[in-house]
């Protein structure tokens, strides 16, 4: 599995003007909202990388990749678990790349978040791009590269219209549903930190389990 | 044995891969047939890449889809030209080999590739299908692996090129242990090269034999349509009809020199072998 990982982030990294480009891009975010851009600066940057570690399954996939990979010292599901690692670390670089570039505007411009709100906002962030990540999975696994790109698209866009028909129902019943999710978010906020990590580690294992059990069970009847 | 395929079927809508054979340690097994026989379909169910139907499949004694990672260390493949690294560098793939075999060579390998020019900063999607072949064998041999299963692996390459891939293998195959299956529908290759040799046509092993008996009592006889029903027939393995009477595949060539003298005997390469025991009926 190592060998896999090294490969990868050869892979992803090997992109050195794709890397610079983005790199602009997230000094350009951090720098231009005078230390205020840090939500979307986070996730961009958590976005960004996910995207990144679901991409080299596609890599994998061209030209005859996957089955050659399948023939080396690699199991179905330990390049499966490969994968997860991989995504699970490059979020957390995304983050703490983003972490770092809104303190280096923060001593630049002098504003910006406290430092303790930064490692709030960067782990509440892992793992939600983590799990964001995490269910986007198998659908990769599954479709591959140019189906799976159609299928997370139209994934997405689901979730976006339930969002969207949702926040109607309820506007027709009265009910703000900003307020609403405003008032679930200060309830967890309420409770003690440890509890709040528990769960967001608890929500975190229950997706990383399903998630992993379905693309395991894609691998293993991939045929190739 | 090495690796045993215990009747296989793998059915793909109108195409059925079914048959048996077995590797063994030591040996040089060659897989011949034409386009669409179904050599990649073997390669891939030995693999594990597809399922089968029925059958088992056992590589050192284990059924082929329980292998271990450390079991797969010890096999070695080239697929065609395919390669998960066509992004990469040689310079960049050393450590990704490094931390996948635990016997990988690294002052082996990269003696190698420079004994064979393979560069070290240019990406390998941009090798020459010669560099690319050359690379995969490399990569295939350098880590010890006890079974090389090498699908079409000289497959658009130039004489010298081949002649360089087979010099490969002929070093690979100096370790005591070791056993190789190789397919190729350019029989030259595999000539000079395999200790017995299997045909498969349309999904099926359709022969099987040593490549020296092949080479050394098989011939082809030319018999023209009244001869053919007077002619001892116990030693013909393959028949085809054509225009001048009967192409016959034979397993004693001697024989029928010393008996028949108004047939014609030829001492053919296996390419011709092939065509008469693809077309013809078994006798």
């Amino acid at each position: 599995m190592k060998g896999m990982l090294i490969k990868d982030f050869q892979l992803i990294f090997s992109n050195k003007r794709y890397f610079l480009i983005l790199l602009l891009i997230m000094v350009f975010i951090s720098f231009a909202g005078n230390g205020e851009n840090y939500g979307f600066l986070v996730t961009f940057c958590g976005v960004c990388f996910g995207v990144m570690a679901l991409n080299t399954i596609s890599f994998d996939e061209q030209d005859g990749g996957l089955p050659y990979i399948m023939t080396l010292p690699v199991t179905r599901n330990m390049y499966v678990a490969g994968k997860y690692i991989f995504a699970v670390v490059m979020v957390a670089i995304g983050i703490i790349l983003s972490g770092v570039l809104v303190m280096l505007g923060r001593l630049t411009t002098g504003s910006g978040p406290a430092l303790r709100e930064l490692l709030i906002i960067g782990a509440v962030s892992f793992v939600l791009f983590v799990s964001f990540v995490f269910i986007l999975m198998p659908i990769q696994f599954r479709f591959g590269s140019d189906n799976g790109r159609l299928m997370i698209i139209i994934f997405v866009a689901t979730v976006y219209a339930a969002a969207f028909i949702m926040d109607k129902i309820s506007e027709s019943r009265g009910l703000d549903l900003e307020t609403v999710i405003e008032g679930a978010i200060s309830t967890l906020s309420a409770q003690p930190p440890a509890l709040i990590a528990a769960e967001a580690a608890a929500v975190l294992l229950a997706v990383t389990s399903v998630s992993m059990a379905f693309s395991c069970a894609v691998m293993r009847r991939k045929q190739m | 044995m090495i690796l045993e395929v215990d009747n296989i079927r793998k059915e793909y809508g109108n195409f059925c891969l079914a048959c048996s054979f077995s590797v063994e340690e030591n040996r040089i097994t060659g897989l011949i047939g034409a386009n669409g026989a179904g050599k990649s379909t073997l390669f891939k169910a030995i693999l594990d890449l597809i399922s089968i139907d029925e059958g088992y499949i056992r590589i050192f004694g284990k059924e082929h889809n329980r292998l271990t990672a450390a079991d797969k260390e010890k096999i070695g493949v080239v697929m065609g030209k395919s390669s998960p690294f066509g992004m990469l560098t040689v310079k960049k793939i050393l450590p990704v080999l490094n931390s996948m075999y635990h016997d990988f060579d690294r002052e082996e390998f990269t003696g190698k590739c420079r004994e064979y020019n393979l560069p070290f900063n240019v990406k390998i999607k941009d090798f020459s299908t010669g560099e690319m072949a050359k690379l995969n064998i490399l990569i295939a041999t350098c880590h010890n692996a006890d079974l090389l299963l090498l699908d079409e692996p000289t497959a658009g390459l130039d004489v010298l090129a081949r002649e360089q891939i087979m010099d490969m293998l002929r070093r690979y195959m100096e370790t005591e242990g070791r056993s190789i299956i190789i397919s190729s529908h350019i029989s030259g290759d595999l000539e000079n090269f395999c200790d017995d040799v299997y045909m498969i046509n349309k999904g099926r092993l359709v022969f099987h034999e040593d490549m020296d008996v092949l080479l050394d009592e098989y011939g082809v006889l030319k018999i023209d349509e009244r001869a053919y029903g007077d002619v001892d027939k116990s030693h013909i393995v393959y028949a085809c009809k054509s225009d001048y009477g009967y192409i016959c595949l034979t397993d004693a060539r001697q024989f029928y020199l010393e008996n028949y003298k108004d047939i014609v005997v030829e001492k053919n390469g296996i390419d011709e072998f092939m065509k008469i025991a693809g077309k013809g009926i078994k006798l």
